[in-house]
């Protein structure tokens, strides 16, 4: 239960904790301690070099790590999981849909395409005004539109359906 | 003899002025809407009170509400920071109306400056060069499509009563006219409450150089030297200092000159600033004038030793200027970096959420103007600005160096902030030897390439991998300790399993 794998950064480390005072990160043993400040924030020493950690959890073993002034989305699983994850991801290969969230919270400006429209990969799609800004959500890749989940000049959530491509 | 002022303003630009009214011991009274209870504004100044819903409109855009209430409470004068009301002629018209003193120019003076048509045909008659394009707002596509032929592309469309960088887009072709031509009308239309719109030739390879001015009300004019603002991502400053390493001692007499002028000709009075382009031959064109106190002020107090918004209260107070042109020098080199709660890793998409730890940078040299603090919600409904830090150094070499420590300790959780990407361009060669212009960071700068080359984030990196793996640990081993640790902690839903 002590064998880990992050992926950070697009990179995949492995992570195994032998002991209280000592942990291999991909292969190389480092002494470390960690120490609690509150629920969210510690001190973490590797070797001889302290970090201050912030973190919070986001979702399915996702977290947000802030290391002094980097922050990290950081993917964590026991080795278990990988397996696990790796066999899932077989079988759903064979659908193609994809579903388009708002990146962030804000107000439907403009719907610029319709449903069963063929769409090139980067056109803009809608406009989302979030912090006075206009920004283009773009089509992630080339495809149909099967779906528009939302309605011009109403607000969306962070995470919400925008639309669906296939 | 001003007393009490109201700010009607938010984040870090009204903690700014709390701080001035706090040092020269007049009181500061803040105003927030609802969505700021937890801002640092709220809590530093004499006295606070709410004005309306999260939307501008209902609170800092609301006129009515603002002047009513300065009136209740026994302001004498209204501050507006930058945005929301610094630059609105009827709003500043209304407060002298009202019989309160608006700490800034006279309305007048920002009717002249803030059609930037106006004060493109202003600076004209008063010899200051400006850059190519229409002098007069374009009303159609039709119209506009044939004077930007005219005038020739690539060109800028702008909003006459733009600034700040929104309202204005870069067309090259003709075929992107229309598009851009409605795109820009509606952001102009909502930013700026006017859909006019005109056009100028883009300027090759521009660097941004602009000049702080200062005028009392008894005719007294100066100005406080140059800042150069060339980083600039979509027409957004995000780093500031003075003095430009490109200005030579003949050039700065030249475009400081042209300032004074420039406030001469519109009668301005308070702190103000001219800006201009300037091409790779140092000639320099007249951009517009910001009619209010800049965001990136804090570097030219580093440089001359004067505190801007203390000065700006005094003359409002009918005092003459605090200093003597002859008196003021450039002593040093100063940064500013504009911190956002924005994600440089997925396309500038803004972040949102609370803070739940904040730690700032400190030391010699270093200056921190925030509006937030641990607790403190970034919210959706403004602009995504944390804080501006500062700093000073004795040579352009020695505040870099500084700076990039400074960057390193700067520890903001909870929310995506440009930290990296702002100490990668620091590290940049090109803009370490001040060979840059306004389009750097969209044609020579790649953030991933240089955050390949960055050893120190290879470090943080590993221990936020490390990191990750003990929290599972510890989660797995001691679970319920944790998890009644976790459940306590109500910084965000998002903590639980």
């Amino acid at each position: 239960m002590n064998e880990f794998v992050v992926t950070i950064s697009g990179k995949r480390r492995e992570v195994r904790v032998l002991s209280p005072q000592t942990l291999s990160l991909d292969g190389q043993v480092y002494a470390y301690e960690l120490i609690s400040i509150d629920s969210s924030n510690y001190i973490l020493r590797i070797d001889d070099k302290f970090f201050h950690i912030s973190y919070h959890k986001k979702k399915n073993g996702e977290f947000l790590v802030t290391v002094d002034s980097e922050t990290y989305d950081v993917l964590i699983q026991t080795s278990l999981q990988e397996k696990a994850a790796k066999l899932i991801e077989h079988k759903t290969a064979g659908s193609r849909k994809i579903d388009i969230i708002a990146p962030m919270p804000g107000m439907l400006l403009k719907i610029k395409k319709g449903k069963g429209e063929r769409i090139r990969q980067g056109e803009s799609i809608m406009i989302l005004e979030a912090m006075k800004m206009e920004n283009d959500i773009k089509s992630p890749k080339e495809g149909v539109i099967l779906d528009i989940h939302v309605q011009e000049s109403k607000a969306v959530e962070k995470g919400e359906l925008l639309f669906s491509l296939e | 003899m001003i007393k009490k002022i109201l700010i009607a303003n938010r984040g870090e630009i009204a903690v700014r002025i709390i701080r001035a009214c706090r040092e020269m011991g007049t009181t500061s009274a803040a105003v927030y809407s609802e969505a700021d209870r937890t801002s640092l504004h709220v809590r530093l100044a004499d006295e606070a009170h709410l004005i309306g819903k999260a939307v501008s409109s209902d609170s800092y855009l609301n006129a009515e509400k603002i002047i009513s209430l300065a009136k209740k409470i026994h302001a004498d004068a209204i501050h507006p920071g930058y945005g929301f009301f610094s630059e609105n002629a009827k709003f500043i018209a209304e407060v002298e109306k009202a019989g309160l003193i608006f700490i800034g120019p006279s309305s007048t003076s920002v009717e002249l400056m803030g059609s930037k048509t106006a004060a493109r045909q202003l600076m004209q008659t008063h010899g200051v060069p400006i850059v190519p394009g229409t002098t007069e707002s374009i009303t159609s596509i039709d119209s506009g499509l044939k004077a930007a032929e005219k005038i020739g592309f690539p060109i800028l469309l702008k909003a006459a009563a733009g600034g700040g960088g929104k309202g204005m887009r870069k067309v090259l072709h003709p075929k992107d006219f229309k598009d851009a031509f409605e795109a820009t009308q509606r952001e102009a239309l909502k930013s700026f409450a006017n859909d006019s719109i005109y056009i100028e030739k883009l300027i090759e390879n521009p660097r941004h150089i602009e000049v702080q001015i200062i005028a009392d009300k008894h005719g007294n004019y100066a100005h406080l030297f140059e800042r150069e603002c060339s980083i600039q991502r979509r027409h957004q400053k995000i780093i500031e200092e003075a003095p430009s390493s490109f200005v030579d001692e003949c050039t700065r007499l030249n475009i400081t000159n042209a300032a004074v002028n420039a406030a001469k000709a519109c009668n301005y009075t308070n702190a103000g600033t001219v800006e201009f382009l300037m091409d790779s031959n140092k000639n320099f064109y007249f951009l517009e004038m910001n009619t209010r106190l800049q965001v990136e002020h804090p570097v030219t107090e580093f440089i001359t030793g004067i505190d801007l918004v203390k000065e700006q209260i005094s003359i409002a107070n009918g005092h003459r200027l605090s200093f003597k042109q002859d008196a003021l020098k450039v002593s040093g080199h100063s940064f500013e970096c504009r911190v956002y709660a924005e994600d440089p890793s997925n396309e500038f998409l803004p972040s949102t959420g609370r803070i739940y730890e904040y730690i700032e940078p400190s030391g010699p040299g270093i200056r921190v103007d925030s509006g937030f603090n641990r607790g403190s919600v970034i919210d959706v409904y403004y602009d995504p600005l944390i804080s501006k830090l500062v700093c000073w150094g004795a040579d352009r070499n020695q505040a870099i160096r500084r700076m990039i420590r400074a960057l390193n300790e700067y520890h903001i959780a909870g929310v995506t902030t440009n930290l990296s990407f702002l100490i990668q361009i620091f590290r940049n060669k090109d803009f370490t030897d001040g060979n840059f212009d306004i389009n750097f960071l969209e044609q020579k700068f790649n953030y991933f390439d240089a955050l390949q080359l960055n050893e120190a984030r290879e470090k943080s990196s590993d221990a936020a991998a490390v990191f990750a793996a003990l929290i599972k640990t510890l989660r797995i081993s001691n679970g319920t300790i944790q998890n009644e640790e976790l459940t306590t902690n109500n910084w965000s839903n998002q903590l639980y399993e």
